[in-house]
């Protein structure tokens, strides 16, 4: 008997190394799509928001370190037809995106900005932030390159389409039944 | 580092107390369970019953801590898979542990067929415990020495300070209550509360089992969508298992405490026969040894509560920013008196422009200087949050990091955004223009 258990015990140690040394070898973590909007059209852009567990990003810094914070949103944006010259299917550049994170009493939870990166699959706006597991909105505020000095030609010859210039008022999109369990 | 962030992330205070409670909080149900197992396949199967359930616990020990060296040198770990795999294999041991002692029952003695299953499924089920909690909790000392601050640095002693006397405390507690376990006499009491336990722990299993399904986690090749139309109760189900999970934690406590509450109320008394009054002090004495072992466990569990409720409300409460102070505006400009600001400590002010906005602003006198730290009471990585004073120091309302006062005023990092100002005749002076230049940071 003793030696029975012996071995299976033994037997459930090789099982979890085996295990181990089986798993994935893609990038260790798994995405996840935020909200039940999926994909929606923004402005002139095509937006869609995901999330997964917090990332190492440079440079360093201790707000939104991974070891300090819950998980990685994302937005992840391409631009369609439009007057400002930005290239279709491609990453906007230069703009501000802040973000208001709601619990499903309209409280505020947390608020912030995306900030621009880039990862492996190319730029995007996103960040680590801290949240409790709960289900949530989030919506996003788009303020223009403006206001980052990105400025437009506007004349006959070499301006662009959109002669009066960039957006004045955020564009806002909302994504809405986002059940946050920390998996991770 | 960025300019401006010592990141101290409050250095004395809180750091020791957050991994305090928060190691409690991931332990407390596995070690409480893992006990009780123990001694619950010591008492049905013997020696054997407690060799067998050992071997688990070095196996759970060793699958943990293989798991995370692993996690943490490599990107093999995919946590949301295992963690969901984790969850299944706990559900499929506790049921096979119900199972296994309804069939033998409170049978002592000889090992047996049906004990040797129920010592396979009650291992399974110390195993599987440990190595879903376990890795987390290891992990933990390694994501203390952030930002160049050595192994040696109050910084890092304090975090692990924390982590090492959650431990401690854990093991403690874990010894005593095995003491009440073993020695209640009332062993069907001992079998129920174990049961209780594990029924409590499967209906949070199932709960998160449940998570990826609902999250529409893209690996989970389920053949049946998650839609909240049909299926919205399962997902208000495992939503409520995940907001809270504290509530296991409780009831985890509150079998553990009504074990040792009833094990004390059976040494109350001498109820043995006894022959002469040499044998009643002994009886006495053995009834004094087990109330106090008892009261202690009693003690151990009322400890833990209030690590898990006081002390972790104390260390994430909201800090309330202090309220501004006045100023007055000639014409384009506002003037604040110096000699109202020179004191050392943190001044806020406010100004609400025309689109209802309310732009804040912070000044400080630096230490050992004639200058102030000036900025917008808002940084560019945790946005218009604010800055409260703790002690001596200024520190961000949303991540904690403690500012270095010296460099308040400079841009970049932590800081608040710069905010121009001019020292003329007594008074600190701003243009409104560029205080309006920050409005976008409060909108």
């Amino acid at each position: 008997m003793k030696k029975l258990l012996s071995l299976v015990m033994a037997a459930m140690m090789l099982f979890s190394l085996s295990a181990v040394a089986m798993a994935e070898d893609e990038a260790g973590f798994d995405e996840f799509e935020l909200g039940v909007e999926g994909e929606q059209e923004v402005g002139f852009m095509t937006m869609a928001m995901v999330y997964f567990q917090p990332v190492d990003m440079a440079p360093v810094d201790q707000a939104t370190a991974k070891e300090n914070t819950d998980l990685h949103i994302e937005v992840d944006l391409t631009a369609n037809e439009n007057g400002y010259a930005f290239p279709v299917d491609q990453w906007v550049p230069y703009l501000t995106i802040d973000f208001v994170i709601k619990d499903t009493e309209g409280k505020e939870v947390t608020s912030g900005s995306m900030m621009p990166m880039a990862a492996s699959d190319g730029p995007h706006y996103g960040n680590n932030i801290k949240l409790a597991d709960g289900e949530y909105s989030i919506t996003l505020y788009i303020k223009s390159p403006a206001e980052n000095g990105y400025l437009l030609h506007v004349d006959s010859e070499t301006g662009v389409d959109a002669k009066d210039g960039f957006w004045t008022e955020p564009l806002e999109a909302t994504w809405t039944g986002w059940k946050f369990v920390k998996q991770w | 580092m960025p300019a401006g962030c010592i990141c101290l992330f409050c250095l004395g205070e809180g750091v020791l107390l957050y991994y305090l409670w928060t190691v409690i909080q991931d332990l407390f149900c596995t070690v409480t369970m893992v006990t009780l197992m123990h001694a619950v396949l010591g008492l049905l199967c013997g020696r054997t019953g407690r060799r067998g359930h050992i071997a688990g616990i070095c196996t759970g020990i060793a699958s943990g801590a293989a798991l995370a060296a692993v996690k943490q040198t490599t990107k093999l770990i995919i946590s949301s898979h295992w963690n969901h795999w984790t969850y299944a294999f706990l559900l499929v041991s506790i049921v096979a542990f119900f199972v296994c002692s309804l069939i033998r029952g409170g049978k002592t003695g000889k090992t047996g067929k049906s004990g040797f299953f129920l010592i396979l499924c009650g291992t399974a089920v110390s195993a599987g415990m440990i190595f879903f909690r376990l890795p987390t909790v290891l992990l933990y000392p390694f994501s203390f020495n952030t930002m160049g601050n050595g192994f040696l640095s109050a910084y890092y002693m304090e975090r692990l300070g924390g982590w090492a006397l959650a431990l401690l405390l854990l093991f403690v507690y874990s010894r005593i209550l095995y003491g009440c376990a073993v020695h209640i006499r009332k062993k069907g009491v001992l079998h129920g509360i174990l049961r209780a336990g594990l029924f409590t722990y499967i209906v949070y299993c199932l709960g998160r089992f449940f998570v990826p399904w609902i999250s529409r986690a893209k690996w989970l090749k389920w053949p049946v969508k998650y839609t909240e139309a049909e299926y919205g109760w399962i997902g208000s189900f495992s939503m409520w298992t995940a907001t809270n999970a504290m509530v296991f934690i409780w009831i985890c406590a509150a079998l553990a405490a009504l074990l040792a509450f009833l094990f004390l109320l059976e040494n109350t008394r001498v109820t043995e026969p006894y022959e002469h009054a040499a044998q009643l002090r002994k009886l006495k004495a053995g009834n004094r040894r087990r109330r106090r072992l008892a009261i202690m466990t009693l003690v151990m569990i009322l400890l833990s509560v209030l690590i898990l409720t006081v002390v972790k409300a104390y260390d994430t409460r909201e800090v309330e920013l202090s309220a501004p102070e006045v100023y007055t505006i000639e014409g384009d400009t506002i003037l604040i008196p110096s000699e109202s600001v020179n004191d050392g400590h943190l001044h806020r002010f406010e100004y609400t422009t025309d689109r209802n906005v309310t732009i804040r602003w912070i000044v400080v006198k630096k230490p050992n200087s004639a200058s102030f730290g000036v900025g917008f009471d808002a940084c560019e990585v945790c946005g218009s949050a604010g800055y409260y004073e703790r002690g001596s120091q200024v520190v961000c309302k949303r991540c904690d990091v403690v500012m270095n006062i010296n460099t308040i005023g400079f841009k970049g990092g932590c800081n608040p955004i710069p905010l121009a100002y001019e020292v003329s005749g007594g008074n600190l002076m701003f243009r409104l223009e560029d205080l309006l230049a920050g409005e976008k940071e409060f909108r």
